[in-house]
């Protein structure tokens, strides 16, 4: 079996993981403020480079303890380098490099938003299948056209807010808290009728780019017009409507593409109402869906280590001098 | 003290006044922009960036997950959100002190933790909800400074 080592501090969440073959998860842990507070002392905050640098070596050791391997055992070390918080992003370059450097691994540089995609493969779906790939996170709402062998082409993305951007701002709106995705998507599936319709935006635009900014608004304006709605019908109703534009797009474009394979990874992925409508309308239509579970859905190192071993199969290595980068790198093509 | 008010009726108009504004501005101008959630403030800095020159197939994201966006324009803009932040120390963790008043300009949204830190203003920008329309919005500019008279002008037309 071929391991990778997988490393991901693009964000907020430090993360490594042990994947074999590019499928096999032997580690994955991740140090978020929810989980790993308790063990290392205090919340992650969510934006510091430093507390990368705090929690990268234990949460290393503890990825080694949870595999059973040690550092002999791993063939190349896969890293996240872009896109991301450019501070965030150089702590786990770094740890990755060092350990390159020592024990003479090769290293392998990620696209953050490839690395998404390729949790799909970690839920059963063949590498090279071509597909359309949604990522949406809270950074992220991107639309991808996935070929053979691993060709990436940005299809359609959002022009302003990210879906789960969104999600969280909205929650604050309605005094829910952060993050925001959770709490709605619990509260939506407990109500029943809301007798709300908020608008679909960029539904019928022939592209494939998302806008939420505008649901935001039209939000914070029924709730300063209307104060009969309940927080809860507001907070089911705007799922509804963001779930309806996710799902309606991807279809979209996985028809005028001419594909029959659909995945849906990020943060967003997790909601369990996105989940049903794209399951039912997939089902209905023939089309064969992946969404991994929750876990590898967030930002994670499995991801990053499985994409990795098909670099690293392919003889796509990196130099040491590799270098990290806030953009994606991405151009929108024109449909 | 000069003070501002116009009124937008929708938000190709708001992007309009962000061009116009982007026109005025000059390297080291820092300008924190205040208003509730949805009130106009990133749609303002699209406009903002059309005025600074940053090329037309450049998408203007919120940046309140990745709390600085940088673009490159006839100067460099600095959009940053602090949306996310609880409180100065997180602040320093990311270094945003360094950008301002350095090379490009700096629009800040949700700048109220930075606020009693930042020196020297040139602009603060509001942005208000007008009721009557679900796309109208008031944009208040409070400025001391010379130049504030010839963009007030310009705003004017």
């Amino acid at each position: 079996m071929i391991n990778i080592l997988g490393i991901e501090s693009s964000c907020d969440d430090s993360s490594v993981a042990i994947v074999g073959d590019g499928v096999n998860i032997l580690g994955n842990v991740v140090a978020n403020q929810e989980a790993y507070h308790k063990k290392y002392g205090g919340i992650v905050p969510e934006i510091a480079a430093r507390k990368h640098m705090e929690h990268m070596l234990p949460v290393l050791d503890h990825c080694f303890n949870e595999s059973g391997l040690t550092i002999d055992d791993i063939d190349a070390i896969a890293v996240t380098h872009r896109p991301g918080l450019v501070g965030s992003l150089i702590v786990g370059l770094t740890v990755a490099k060092t350990l390159a450097y020592i024990h003479q691994k090769p290293l392998i540089g990620i696209h953050h938003i490839e690395a998404h995609a390729y949790a799909a493969c970690l839920a059963g779906l063949k590498y090279g299948t071509p597909h359309v790939a949604l990522v949406a996170s809270g950074g992220h709402t991107s639309l991808l056209r996935m070929s053979e062998e691993g060709r990436m082409a940005l299809i359609g993305q959002t022009l302003d807010d990210a879906a789960g951007e969104a999600f969280d701002k909205v929650s604050k709106l309605l005094g829910f808290g952060y993050p925001g995705g959770p709490v709605i998507d619990r509260m939506a599936a407990e109500c029943n009728h809301t007798g709300i319709e908020f608008p679909r935006p960029m539904l019928s635009s022939p592209d494939f780019n998302f806008s939420f900014s505008g649901l935001k608004t039209a939000v914070m304006y029924h709730r300063k017009k209307h104060s009969e709605s309940s927080s809860e019908q507001i907070a089911t109703a705007f799922q509804e409507a963001v779930v309806d534009v996710l799902v309606s797009k991807s279809l979209q474009a996985t028809q005028k593409l001419g594909l029959n394979t659909l995945s849906v990874v990020g943060g967003v992925a997790a909601n369990s109402a996105l989940r049903r409508k794209f399951k039912e309308i997939c089902d209905k239509r023939g089309l064969s869906l992946f969404i991994p579970p929750s876990r590898l859905c967030t930002d994670n190192a499995a991801m990053v280590a499985g994409l990795g071993y098909q670099k690293y199969i392919r003889n796509l290595l990196d130099p040491l001098t590799l270098g990290v980068c806030s953009h994606s790198g991405m151009i929108l093509q024109k449909m | 003290m000069g003070y501002y008010s116009i009124k937008t009726n929708s938000a190709g108009e708001t992007r309009r006044l962000g061009a116009i504004l982007g026109g005025f501005l000059l390297p080291g101008d820092c300008i924190p922009l205040l208003g509730e959630m949805g009130s106009g403030k990133t749609c303002f800095v699209q406009g903002v960036a059309e005025g600074l020159g940053v090329s037309n197939d450049t998408i203007i994201c919120s940046p309140s997950f990745t709390l600085i966006n940088q673009y490159s324009g006839r100067i460099p803009l600095y959009h940053i959100d602090l949306f996310r932040l609880n409180s100065c120390r997180d602040l320093e963790d990311l270094e945003i002190i360094d950008l301002i008043h350095g090379d490009g300009v700096t629009m800040i949204e949700w700048p109220q933790i930075v606020l009693p830190g930042l020196p020297e203003i040139i602009l603060r920008i509001e942005f208000n909800w007008d009721m009557t329309s679900e796309t109208t919005r008031i944009i208040s500019f409070i400025s001391d400074t010379d130049r504030f008279d010839a963009l007030v002008g310009a705003l004017h037309d």
